[in-house]
């Protein structure tokens, strides 16, 4: 008699002892997660490889892209955030191939694939070591994602357990312009954002 | 402490016996609960155009039809060949930028075999009258998607679109990893098929 409620109540233990490991096990994304190192804006964030700093955001309900004279208009449901900081590699040449803005809610919105390729953002450059080097970062997403989110970068979407720089970036959404201009130059400076402030 | 008994030949037989009678048991139901699945396939519900179709990663809205050699960019090909287009708006409801609508929306008669590679549609975001790469989340879209419809095929009157299911799983059976996998269809719209140039 003895016996057999011992059993049951160790047969019962191990099944809590399971079902509380089930649900406290971290996730596999966790678990491979890329090593974030966070910061806020006008700040230089560094990890092992490469370091960035953020220090202009821009927020508008359309964007006009002009490129070898030519302009074209691009519309969104929601608004554009275009962001500009400059990026440098530490120890050997690299490009930062991905860029995501993170909402509050989680919800990542990637770099905009629909402004050309003429327009050179950050995942294009090759950034030197001790070279820094301008970034341009263009994202498209609906209006309430942009207040309290974030810019993660990092060397490649796949490479588990790299390092990430997550910068807080301060968007004012009550300064959102009807219309921004980014324009590709010939000579200098590889892109101007008009109007100018 | 008990004195430590030991199970008899005949009581062991029996022990095997009925762990391998439920067991053959369990997998004939679990055998026969397939086939009859099988036999007796869920009616898919037919849905009209122009209603929202919830799929679990996307809602979808199929609007129209239609057949032609000119693709939503307005740039003839240089090899023309009959495209199957159809319009649709769609949402992103998952967390992540994605452009796998060509899982959720097929044609019926473009329905590859079980085990066949089907065709990846091509899709154009209808804004910028362009390839539409990523969809990002809660941003509600309208975009065309294009397939190749065969030479020798006749053209239907009206062509049914099957609506796939997409569905969530927190951690998957192979790394525990999160992912979005293929479901049953969860609609059937007909759409009548306009002929353009």
């Amino acid at each position: 008699m003895i016996g057999t409620l011992r059993t049951a109540l160790a047969l019962l233990f191990a099944a809590a002892v399971l079902y509380g490991l089930q649900h406290t096990r971290p996730r596999y994304s966790q678990i491979t997660s890329p090593i974030v190192t966070t910061g806020g804006m006008n700040e230089r964030v560094q990890t092992g490889n490469f370091a960035l700093s953020l220090d202009s955001v821009r927020v508008a309900r359309a964007l006009d892209v002009e490129t070898f004279g030519k302009t074209k208009a691009y519309t969104t449901p929601g608004v554009w955030v275009v962001v500009e900081g400059t990026a440098e590699a530490r120890h050997e040449t690299l490009s930062l191939t991905s860029a995501d803005w993170i909402s509050t809610a989680g919800v990542r919105y990637a770099l905009t694939d629909r402004i050309p390729a003429t327009i050179e953002m950050l995942p294009g450059d090759v950034n030197q070591p001790g070279l820094p080097r301008r970034a341009l970062l263009v994202f498209e997403m609906p209006q309430e994602a942009v207040a309290g989110g974030s810019v993660a970068v990092t060397r490649s979407k796949l490479s588990p357990l790299d390092d990430e720089v997550q910068i807080a970036v301060d968007a004012d959404t009550d300064r959102t312009e009807p219309k921004i201009t980014l324009r590709r130059n010939n000579e200098g400076f590889p892109w101007t954002v008009l109007p100018q402030r | 402490m008990t004195e430590p008994t030991r199970a008899t030949v005949r009581q062991r037989l029996y022990a095997f016996l009925i762990a391998g009678l439920g067991g053959l048991a369990a997998s004939a139901v679990s055998f026969s609960m397939a086939v009859y699945e099988a036999a007796h396939p869920p009616e898919t519900p037919a849905v009209a155009a122009g209603q929202q179709i919830d799929t679990g990663r996307w809602f979808v809205t199929l609007r129209s039809a239609r057949i032609g050699t000119i693709s939503p960019t307005g740039v003839p090909p240089s090899n023309p060949k009959q495209l199957i287009m159809v319009d649709l708006d769609v949402v992103n409801r998952s967390a992540m930028p994605n452009n796998l609508l060509g899982k959720v929306v097929v044609p019926a008669p473009l329905a590859a075999p079980a085990g066949a590679v089907p065709e990846i549609p091509t899709t154009y975001l209808d804004r910028d009258k362009y390839f539409a790469n990523h969809i990002n989340p809660n941003m509600p879209e309208r975009v065309t998607m294009a397939w190749t419809w065969p030479q020798d095929m006749p053209v239907p009157e009206t062509l049914t679109v099957i609506v796939k299911g997409e569905i969530y799983k927190l951690r998957d059976n192979l790394y525990g990893a999160t992912g979005w996998y293929d479901g049953d269809p969860v609609a059937t719209v007909e759409l009548p098929v306009e002929r353009v140039p």
